[in-house]
């Protein structure tokens, strides 16, 4: 709890709030102090210049002898004790002492004051301060030579000092206190949307991505916070959003023949059928299966994809041959609807998965002639450019609509829904194709114009980008092992 | 009985339709939404069998504009779409029923001959009328505790009057009905049809109204 914003923010205000008054509380009490004794000082110097001339002889008798022999008189002047006070705690007193350091007359004094310590330069008019104790004593040389000392009690000035940090104390804790309870209110009103955004993001979870935190309500630096907080679930919605979709199109693409595959035995077993017939049922069956199969290899092809752990078995080969052998493989689809193929090869070779490689080829090509129109064309080119290697699939078929252009990578997406099912596609081939090819370092890319055809290109890093093992974009596949 | 099957999946519409078919169903099938709607509205079907994600126009669309030409032709969904959303959009737009794939041929059976028979009214899988007793589960009737052969047809004939008994069924109704578009039978084999009837069970078991049609009293 102590770890909290609330309470770090609330000590450091502590801390300088303490500081600010513990300096402040100082300078006051000092400043104070001096003035005080400054007061008291300049009262006993006046006092003892008036005493001073008081105490001078009025009239010496010429010739005689010298001034040990005349006794002088001190005194207090009435009018100073009633300055001074006739309390016991002010009460003044004055001392005076002869050149030889004896004693020679006091007024009001206790008998125990040290005589003062003689300087080397003594300056009459210069008095000088000491402190004994709870007295104050002005020490003022004199020019016949020894010294008057005027002293009284400061007891009333200590006490009131005291009196004077006790307040200042009771003040400090009190403006302390006023100024933690202030800062608290602050930091809770401070802290408060934070606390409002955090329960809203709490209250969030993944069956209600579609709440968002009230921007409006939040002020100054906190909005952002919220935007960016809110952008993010944007993101994270779509995701699950996509995620959601693409696992309901999963479901429904495994469940339909699933279903022929469950009716059909339901229906061949229902009676005694004919040998043609229990052919027919098992050819349904088959071909149901063998579509469940691919689409579970697509399935499980992309999630090793996205979880980064698709193996590629690295090893030289040349490319051309691995063209070749693609599009000897889907001839006969072509030669069926009169499609020509037209390979542009140049030798390459390359590093990489053939298989997976393969499995792209295979996939524009047949792409290529199922969405070709009868007697159209395929051109192939295989060259390399600019450091990369370009693999090109261009047909002469119905092409794609624009605004379908930038889905027809995405999972299970069909321009046309109903060609592709009667075709017999997964609606999961570029989607793959996509995946291998980033896997192996490259990009794939399509252009087409409607009713003219599609151009797809596939650009993969050059040779000499593979040679070098720390350039080789085994990141998907080094995640697998 | 007819029946409509609309699936875009080539295998599985086929099935659909051989195994209907076994069920001695006149059936008739779509291919996509569009085909669908058109043939669920220009013709009298006794049950449409619609899935959900077809080609050109979507289950859902097929179902409301259906529904709005005030057809009320009893619908089953068959759909791979398995959620509750799905399945509670699909009965509230209109549909009678809704059955997930994969699913048993058995149970879309089950659940079709349900639907025709609360459709004519019939709570009962029971009709009795005089001594006969017609079970439209076994698609077997029973006069006076013996079981009747009839064929399948002939079945249908029966089954179709007396879920509508005591209402004169024209020979237009019976033959589109019983006869699917495939079926290019004269509609004078609806008379042969309710002769070998009446013989196996009895002469007034079903009575023609000249003019009109056929009754079961």
């Amino acid at each position: 709890m102590f770890r909290s914003i609330r309470w770090n923010l609330l000590g450091w205000y502590a801390a300088i709030l303490l500081a600010v008054i513990a300096g402040f509380g100082t300078t006051l009490y000092q400043r104070l102090q001096v003035l005080r004794y400054q007061r008291v000082d300049t009262e006993l110097a006046g006092a003892a210049q008036l005493i001073a001339q008081r105490t001078r002889p009025p009239h010496r008798p010429r010739g005689h002898g010298p001034a040990e022999t005349s006794e002088e008189q001190i005194s207090i002047p009435e009018s100073l004790l009633q300055r001074f006070g006739a309390d016991e705690n002010e009460a003044a007193y004055a001392v005076l002492w002869q050149r030889d350091g004896a004693r020679f007359a006091s007024a009001q004094a206790p008998e125990d004051i040290p005589a003062p310590k003689p300087l080397k330069k003594e300056d009459p008019d210069r008095p000088r301060f000491r402190q004994r104790g709870e007295l104050r004593e002005v020490i003022l040389p004199r020019h016949s030579g020894g010294y008057l000392v005027v002293g009284r009690s400061i007891r009333n000035e200590e006490e009131g000092t005291n009196r004077l940090v006790w307040i200042l104390a009771g003040t400090g804790l009190g403006v302390l206190i006023i100024g933690l309870a202030g800062g608290w209110i602050l930091v809770q009103r401070a802290l408060r949307p934070i606390a409002v955004m955090s329960s809203t993001a709490a209250a969030i979870s993944a069956s209600n991505l579609s709440q968002r935190i009230d921007v409006a309500g939040t002020e100054s630096e906190l909005g952002p916070l919220a935007l960016v907080l809110n952008n993010m679930l944007g993101r994270l919605e779509d995701a699950f959003e996509q995620q959601k979709r693409f696992t309901a199109d999963a479901s429904h693409e495994l469940r339909t023949p699933l279903a022929v595959i469950c009716s059909q035995t339901e229906l061949a077993l229902a009676r005694e059928r004919s040998t043609g017939e229990y052919r027919q049922a098992l050819g349904t069956c088959a071909s149901a299966a063998q579509r469940m199969r691919s689409l579970v290899n697509g399935l499980l092809t992309l999630a090793r994809a996205d979880a980064g752990m698709l193996q590629l078995d690295q090893a030289p080969f040349d490319l051309k041959v691995c063209v070749e052998e693609c599009a000897q493989m889907v001839r006969p689809l072509a030669e069926e609807r009169g499609i020509t193929l037209d390979l542009d090869l140049g030798d390459m070779e390359w590093t990489g998965d053939v298989q997976r490689i393969a499995q792209v080829v295979t996939n524009l090509l047949s792409n290529a002639i199922r969405y070709n129109r009868d007697g159209g064309r395929v051109r192939v080119s295989l060259r390399q450019a600019d450091g990369e290697i370009v693999l090109t699939v261009s047909d002469t078929g119905i092409g794609i609509p624009h605004d379908d252009l930038g889905s027809i990578f995405k999972r299970f997406y069909r321009v046309d829904k109903a060609r592709s099912r009667d075709l017999g596609g997964t609606g999961l081939g570029l989607a793959i194709s996509q995946s291998l090819i980033a896997a192996h370092g490259g990009v794939i890319e399509c252009q087409s114009e409607l009713g003219r055809g599609s151009t797809f290109t596939v650009r993969l890093p050059a040779p000499a980008a593979t040679e070098e093992p720390a350039r080789l974009p085994l990141a998907v596949a080094a995640g697998g092992s | 009985m007819r029946v409509l099957v609309v699936e875009d999946e080539p295998d599985l519409r086929r099935l659909l339709e051989q195994a209907l078919r076994e069920e001695s169903y006149a059936v008739d099938v779509a291919a996509d939404g569009k085909t669908g709607l058109y043939k669920a509205t220009t013709w009298d079907y006794d049950a449409v069998i619609l899935d959900l994600m077809l080609p050109g126009m979507s289950g859902w669309d097929v179902l409301s504009r259906l529904r709005a030409t005030k057809k009320d032709v009893p619908v089953l969904i068959l759909t791979a779409r398995d959620n509750l959303a799905d399945r509670v959009r699909g009965l509230d737009t209109g549909a009678d029923d809704y059955l997930v794939k994969p699913f048993a041929l058995a149970e879309l059976n089950a659940r079709l001959r349900a639907l025709i028979r609360r459709s004519a009214g019939q709570a009962s899988p029971h009709l009795a009328i005089g001594g006969a007793v017609i079970d439209t589960a076994a698609r077997a009737v029973t006069r006076n505790g013996e079981t009747v052969h009839l064929t399948a047809r002939e079945y249908s004939l029966v089954e179709m009057l007396a879920l509508r008994r005591g209402q004169v069924v024209t020979r237009t109704d019976l033959y589109s009905h019983l006869f699917d578009e495939e079926d290019d039978s004269f509609s004078n084999l609806l008379d042969v049809h309710v002769s070998n009837i009446r013989k196996k069970l009895g002469k007034d078991f079903i009575q023609t109204r000249r003019g009109y049609g056929y009754v079961i009293e």
